[in-house]
């Protein structure tokens, strides 16, 4: 071969690999935008399932609550959650992250960075999920603008905050614990589930929902088909939400949110056992459609943690266990006076929980990359406490004082004449469908 | 304020205002006011009707 052709042939090959580049730049941002309008199926699933969740005349109150959440974290991300998950790895001092802070040339159209913009939509999809979980708990007595506040709080700081420490890179829960949680069930259903035990407290129960004596009342969905379908839109969702959790590798294996080597296989393996899991252990234990739907979402954060190892058989027995635990929790929970209207707390709280030392019994002694240590139930029992604590303390602490200066609670009367009647300028049913007093 | 460029050759960060840090900062800040103010009415207009309620 001749000096030119050599030439010729080296300028060929490097365009291919620029081309090959490019393809691979622009098949990550595909996959990413596809599982981020998955993850808005999760939003209509706990729209459905909250308004009907609710009673009639509270229907579009509870509706117009879920909506704001959404819309409030968009913003509220882009102005400093995204940078906090940037910043705060080592705990609570800020290191530099000027790429996360929203006056940076990558926090917008950018020729150069085909990243940022959809890893930042991704978290801020993530953050929503977690503001949404908490809107449900809290619904037909929250004030609006308490409310609003609150799912700032949890989805634009808190969460991302926790994740900051569990599920970035330089993570010291990562780095100190070998803490796993590829599926995010401490740092987002964990924290979330937490936090709105920690706003149900201060919060108090719907009016009606104890008898005089401290008997729990029943306060009946007004649409239970509609809360079921809402349900399975969030497991549809959480099929995008999970495939944002795997990393796209241009030319090379998927890794995990740590750097260790996964595939999407192993999500799907995973993610459905468990689903199938907890559906049956709800059945089982409440032949109840509403706990057989939350058993589904339970059943999936059960093995969330450790998704991209686990045996698809002990996905299926874990993800049981969990649909079996939550119910049992949420009975709990009503019995010792705590009014969750969607179960929250058992479903994501103590499912996450769960799902956190699941990573810890049968995943104990996986490698980590680089200098972290290998995963332990020590590691996943701390990491879980962790994420408990980082939930129920800034939810109680801010839910206080926001009772305080009377932001949290809707008067009784109005609660008793009905949300919708009071401060929703439309109607959601027609007039021959009277609103149950 | 407007285009950052004036040739698409090479350029990176094209949004409106790119180039300037002052414009970002305006724009910035005007979103975080548009953030914060529906919040505010939200409060007021649940303060207002709450008490229309109990006076009736």
């Amino acid at each position: 071969m001749t000096p030119e052709e050599m030439a010729k042939l080296a300028e060929k090959v490097e365009q291919l690999q620029k081309s090959h580049d490019m393809a691979g730049t622009i098949n990550m941002e595909i996959f990413y935008w596809w599982c981020i309008g998955l993850m808005v199926a999760i939003h209509a699933g706990f729209l459905a399932y909250e308004m009907g969740a609710s009673r009639m005349k509270n229907v579009l109150a509870s509706g117009v609550k879920n909506i704001l959440a959404f819309a409030f974290i968009i913003p509220t991300m882009y102005f400093f959650g995204w940078w906090i998950y940037g910043a705060m790895p080592n705990g609570f001092i800020p290191i530099a992250a000027t790429d996360f802070l929203p006056w940076d040339d990558n926090m917008g159209p950018n020729l150069s960075d085909n990243a940022t913009g959809i890893f930042w939509a991704a978290f801020t999809l993530f953050s929503a999920t977690t503001a949404s979980i908490f809107s449900g708990a809290v619904l037909e007595r929250i004030r609006m603008s308490g409310f609003i506040i609150l799912a700032v709080l949890l989805g634009s700081v808190v969460w991302i905050w926790a994740a900051s420490w569990g599920w970035h890179p330089d993570g010291w829960m990562l780095k100190q614990l070998g803490y796993h949680d590829v599926g995010a069930a401490g740092v987002v259903h964990t924290i979330a589930g937490f936090f709105a035990l920690g706003v149900l407290i201060n919060l108090g129960p719907r009016v009606g929902k104890y008898a005089a004596d401290g008997t729990p009342q029943d306060l009946p969905p007004h649409n239970m088909p509609m809360t079921l379908v809402g349900l399975m839109l969030i497991i549809v969702g959480f099929f995008g939400f999970l495939g944002g959790c795997i990393i796209y590798n241009n030319g090379a294996q998927w890794t995990n949110i740590y750097g260790q080597q996964a595939t999407l296989s192993a999500f799907a393996f995973n993610t459905l056992m468990a689903f199938g899991g907890g559906i049956i252990g709800a059945y089982w234990k409440t032949k109840d459609p509403f706990w057989m739907m939350s058993g589904a979402l339970a059943g999936i954060f059960s093995a969330a943690a450790a998704l991209d190892v686990l045996y698809p058989p002990v996905a299926f027995a874990v993800g049981m266990i969990g649909g079996i635990i939550v119910p049992i929790a949420g009975e709990w929970l009503e019995k010792k006076g705590i009014d969750d209207a969607v179960g929250a707390w058992s479903v994501h709280g103590v499912a996450g929980f769960w799902g956190v030392l699941v990573a810890g019994i049968f995943a104990w002694g996986y490698p980590n990359a680089g200098d972290a240590p290998a995963i332990s139930f020590f590691g996943q029992f701390v990491g879980a406490v962790v994420c408990a604590m980082m939930g129920f303390v800034p939810g109680y602490l801010a839910s206080l004082g926001l009772k305080a200066v009377n932001l949290l609670r809707v008067p009784d009367e109005v609660q008793v004449m009905g949300l919708d009647k009071v401060k929703v300028p439309s109607r959601s049913y027609p007039e021959f469908l009277a609103p149950a007093e | 304020m407007g285009s950052p460029i004036d040739s698409w050759e090479g350029a990176t960060a094209i949004f409106t205002g790119a180039s300037s840090s002052f414009s970002i900062g305006v724009c910035l800040l005007i979103a975080i006011v548009l953030t914060v103010l529906p919040l505010i009415d939200s409060a007021r207009h649940e303060g207002e009707v709450y008490k229309k309620t109990a006076d009736e």
